[in-house]
């Protein structure tokens, strides 16, 4: 796993308010050139959660990248250098082995041939309701997808969730 | 990359050796994996330079195509740690670079709308009801400018109707009906093979 995928996982427990960032425990760390692609990086820089890259970056063995965000003129410029070291902290640094670490709850999600294992355990899954017009407005728990299906016409919001 | 050359790497590529039939394991034809991605990057580039999310990747095979149409970063999300190994094995075998991630598509929360474009062959809800809409709605909240995704065209209506109501579309369309060829694959199947209709969807986000 690259930190691109990183920087966009959050961890989805039920009651944690914020699951972003995980937090990296590296057992092994490979590295692997790919192409430079400038342009890209520019165009990717940004979406991408400054901090929780210089971190995770860190905690990957790789130190380089400047603690604070570059402004526009940085990334705008023909100057490469800090284009490459962001293009080797994103796209080059790969996690083999160890795990991610939820910042509220503690709950490792284990990575394994640099594939991380973010399924949840049963109790650990957020509720869905959805708003029933029929019972003025009163949220209804959805147990299953089937529920789902027939809620859909009476439901305003499917996507709300109960902690 | 020529579409014939694309459709005959992505043939070579291994599938599933005990496809699970409670998760809908069939994997993605080269035909129709080669025609869905290319017809993305030529008739709406999506896929070169983008950030690609690959919705129940299974054998990676829509992940693949993306990599060799040279998106700059595929990424594999499904359930199943076999389909998932066997995925990394044909990235490998390609010499592409593909990130993939063991989770339950249904329940992940990305940071928003971080990918360009989401690519999937979801479950068509056979065995678990509403999974198509379950996988759409996911993808519609992570992609920030497009989903293509393959649904049974009986169920064309009531997936347009769902997309531009309940899931944030701003368009949703269909690309092209495409005859989707379900070789027998699991124990119940009566005839030696089965010829779907199915819907290839392109559908826009609005931007939050």
């Amino acid at each position: 796993m690259r930190l691109i995928t990183h920087n966009m996982l959050s961890c989805n427990i039920k009651g944690v308010k914020n699951g972003f960032p995980l937090k990296i425990e590296a057992e092994k760390v490979i590295e692997k050139e790919v192409d430079f692609n400038p342009d890209f990086l520019r165009h990717m820089f940004a979406k991408i959660e400054w901090k929780a890259l210089v971190e995770a970056a860190r905690s990957m063995g790789y130190a380089e990248l400047p603690e604070d965000s570059p402004d526009a003129t940085v990334i705008e410029s023909a100057d490469e250098t800090f284009l490459r070291k962001l293009h080797h902290a994103l796209l080059e640094l790969h996690l083999e082995e160890g795990a991610l670490v939820c910042p509220e709850t503690g709950r490792k999600f284990p990575v394994n041939k640099g594939i991380p294992n973010m399924l949840l355990h049963e109790d650990e899954v957020k509720q869905t309701v959805c708003i029933d017009l029929r019972k003025g407005n009163e949220p209804t728990r959805i147990r299953s997808p089937k529920d789902r299906v027939l809620m859909q016409d009476v439901c305003i919001d499917l996507s709300l969730q109960v902690p | 990359m020529k579409l014939k050359q694309l459709e005959g790497l992505l043939g070579d590529l291994q599938q599933f050796s005990h496809p699970k039939v409670e998760l809908e394991q069939y994997p993605t034809g080269p035909h129709i994996a080669s025609r869905m991605l290319f017809t993305a990057e030529n008739s709406y580039g999506d896929i070169t330079d983008k950030v690609v999310a690959d919705f129940g990747c299974g054998c990676g095979t829509l992940s693949a195509a993306a990599a060799l149409l040279d998106a700059s970063c595929v990424i594999g999300f499904d359930i199943d740690p076999q389909s998932l190994e066997t995925a990394t094995l044909n990235a490998e075998e390609l010499e592409v670079e593909i990130d993939f991630v063991q989770c339950d598509v249904t329940k992940l929360e990305l940071k928003g709308q971080v990918v360009d474009t989401v690519v999937m062959n979801p479950p068509f809800g056979t065995r678990k009801k509403g999974a198509d809409m379950e996988f759409l709605s996911a993808a519609m909240k992570v992609a920030s400018q497009a989903v293509y995704s393959l649904h049974k065209t009986s169920t064309r209506e009531h997936i347009k109707r769902a997309a531009l109501r309940d899931f944030n579309a701003k368009s949703a369309e269909v690309i092209c009906e495409l005859r989707y060829d379900l070789p027998k694959l699991y124990k119940f199947h009566k005839r030696k093979e089965v010829d779907i209709a199915v819907d290839l969807w392109r559908f826009e986000p609005r931007q939050n």
